[in-house]
């Protein structure tokens, strides 16, 4: 029974949020926009009618590329605040760790994942 | 704890105990920078001779590492003998995988320099799987050897079904692996250690955590095994994956997923004896008898051979279900034959597709032995290992867990097992019905038959009676081994 006052006014709160839209709803101005209903794409039109199109393949790839990369920088952070005492230990095994994701970045740059002017009429 | 002092505690691992894995992680980097590097034409010849010869030098390396048993990497590791025997059957089926996987392709037209590496990395989760008792370990691992399995999977260029079965393997793979490391996370939270040993060895006073984790970590397995209620994805992936790939899955990932199951028994027989008992015998007589079922009307001939390694989970299941020692020796041997006769069941599959016209139905093995004597014969011996017929290693393997079972008086287990043993004759025997008593269907002929393939056939049909005949071949490392996992 100690809280019963936040209960109060959890009520109160959501109320007013209540009867406050509602008295715009009802009294509100109401001019049909021509963009009203428009979805906002960077302030430009919008290249698809709708959003149930595929995308092209090489976004994906994009977006995995681009999390390699955020992942090695979230690891590399901790690593040099801690490097001084670490030493060699941890210089090697980062050297590792970066090893690994340059062949990751190898990877799709030999398999042509780096190649990002698509043929549009493949899409 | 200061960084200091951790820093300090580094200490230079032994390496003479991992030497095996790290030979296979040295192909595989090898293999991906030529496959990066080198010109199409050389790729063909030099990737398969360079994964052989690592393989063929980390089998040798086992002769060190078996000297010198021990944990290395701060316990995370555990070198031990059966670790050793497991991982010597995973090179020797990756070896006999590399010999039919290049004929396949380049019937299928389909070659891809990603499977050498990827089979090389798979091979080196399925190793480390092998020996380790770190949650952590086990679940790096698990992930490094199923998204090997993904991706080998989907290798097979311009076909939906291929893909159809990686997405539907990748789908319950991962929740499989969601569902092991959440109980990870309970079985750590339960015992604050991560090493499975001492995870058991403590005895806190609130044993629902441990239950929990124990629950979502096996359920996580039972997905990769294949036991009956978590089998959905087995068939499809089994059947779309490419031939050799499927022979190295239903051996080397059976195996691979189930020795840290293994591991475990004798740790949670300690405890909680009856309920796995129970547990595990319902799991095993459901899978045994469903997957033979169901098996007895596939007209594919890839998933005929899917739901007889569901039934082969169940089988060996049953002998996890044995609380004795003899319980532990029954489901390791069992689980070297199965690998050695499904690889060989499914090589022989691989070298029938890559004739002409073959649709991989089984009605296109009538009068096989008129085309193809030899691989008829082979095939033969290996349905008649899966149903087990006495020369051959199904019926050790069969006997050796009935026996096991009359250890634990789990006589209604047996019966069940006797039962779906006699309905599997059912479509093994067909088969061989069909190769042998019938008239010919079709014209079969292979092209290029290389002295690999060959070879390996040979060594899988000989082992196949060689580990009944002599089963103290195995015997006398499985022994040891389940004595040492037993004594903990």
């Amino acid at each position: 029974m100690d809280y019963i006052a936040f209960l109060i006014f959890l009520v109160i709160m959501v109320a007013i949020a209540f009867v406050m839209i509602s008295l715009n709803w009802l009294f509100g101005p109401k001019t049909p926009q021509e963009y009203e209903d428009y979805p906002y794409e960077c302030g430009v039109p919008l290249y698809d009618e709708s959003a149930q199109t595929t995308f092209h393949q090489g976004y994906y790839l994009l977006g995995l590329l681009l999390l390699l990369f955020d992942i090695e920088a979230a690891f590399l952070f901790p690593w040099t605040v801690v490097y001084r005492w670490l030493g060699v230990f941890g210089f090697i095994e980062m050297f590792l760790f970066i090893l690994i994701l340059t062949y990751g970045l190898l990877y799709a740059w030999r398999k042509g994942a780096l190649n990002w002017q698509f043929e549009m009429e493949e899409v | 704890m200061d960084i200091g002092q951790l820093v300090g505690a580094i200490e230079i691992p032994k390496l003479s105990r991992f030497l095996p894995e790290l030979v296979v992680l040295i192909t595989a980097f090898v293999l991906f920078t030529l496959d990066l590097a080198l010109p199409s034409y050389l790729k063909r010849t030099v990737l398969p001779t360079l994964s052989a010869a690592g393989y063929v030098i980390a089998l040798l390396s086992i002769w060190i590492t078996v000297r010198d048993p021990g944990d290395i990497f701060y316990g995370s590791f555990t070198n031990d003998l059966l670790g050793v025997v497991v991982k010597i059957f995973e090179l020797l089926i990756a070896l006999t995988v590399l010999a039919f996987a290049g004929n396949y392709f380049r019937s299928k037209n389909s070659f891809y320099g990603e499977f050498y590496y990827m089979l090389a990395f798979t091979l080196l989760g399925a190793m480390i799987l092998a020996s380790s008792y770190n949650l952590i370990i086990i679940y790096v691992s698990l992930e490094l050897v199923s998204i090997g399995f993904y991706i080998l999977t989907a290798l097979l260029r311009g076909s939906f079904i291929s893909k159809e079965g990686a997405f539907k393997y990748l789908i319950l793979g991962g929740l499989s692996i969601a569902l092991a490391s959440y109980g990870a996370v309970f079985m750590y939270i339960y015992a604050g250690s991560l090493d499975l040993r001492e995870i058991f060895k403590y005895s806190g006073q609130d044993y629902h955590y441990l239950i929990l984790g124990l629950v979502f970590f096996l359920i996580g397995f039972a997905i990769k095994i294949g036991a009956v209620p978590f089998h959905f994805w087995l068939p499809d992936a089994y059947q779309g994956a490419p031939t050799p790939v499927t022979a190295f899955m239903a051996s080397v990932g059976k195996l691979a997923f189930f020795i840290p199951v293994v591991r475990i028994m004798p740790l949670v027989q300690e405890k909680f004896a009856f309920a796995w008992m129970l547990t595990v015998g319902v799991i095993a007589a459901v899978t045994m008898l469903y997957g033979n079922f169901v098996a007895l009307v596939q007209k594919d001939i890839k998933r005929l051979l899917a739901y007889s390694s569901v039934a082969h989970s169940g089988y060996i299941l049953a002998g996890v279900a044995v609380t004795q020692v003899i319980g532990l020796k029954a489901v390791i041997y069992f689980l070297l034959v199965y690998a050695v006769m499904s690889a060989g069941a499914f090589f022989v599959v691989s070298m029938l597709e890559r004739s002409e016209d073959w649709e991989n139905q089984i009605r296109e093995f009538s009068g096989l032995r008129f085309s193809l004597p030899y691989l008829a014969f082979a095939f033969m011996v290996y349905m008649f290992a899966l149903l087990g017929v006495p020369p051959t290693v199904g019926f050790v393997g069969k006997t050796l867990v009935f026996m096991a079972l009359s250890f634990d008086k789990l006589w209604w287990l047996a019966f069940i097992m006797i039962l779906s043993t006699a309905i599997s004759t059912g479509y093994y025997v067909r088969l061989v019905v069909l190769m042998y008593m019938k008239d010919k269907e079709k014209e079969i002929s292979l092209k290029g038959r290389s002295y690999a393939e060959i070879a390996s056939l040979v060594v899988l049909t000989v082992l196949t009676f060689a580990l009944a005949v002599f089963p103290d071949l195995v015997w006398r490392f499985i022994g040891p081994a389940s004595e040492t996992l037993f004594a903990r």
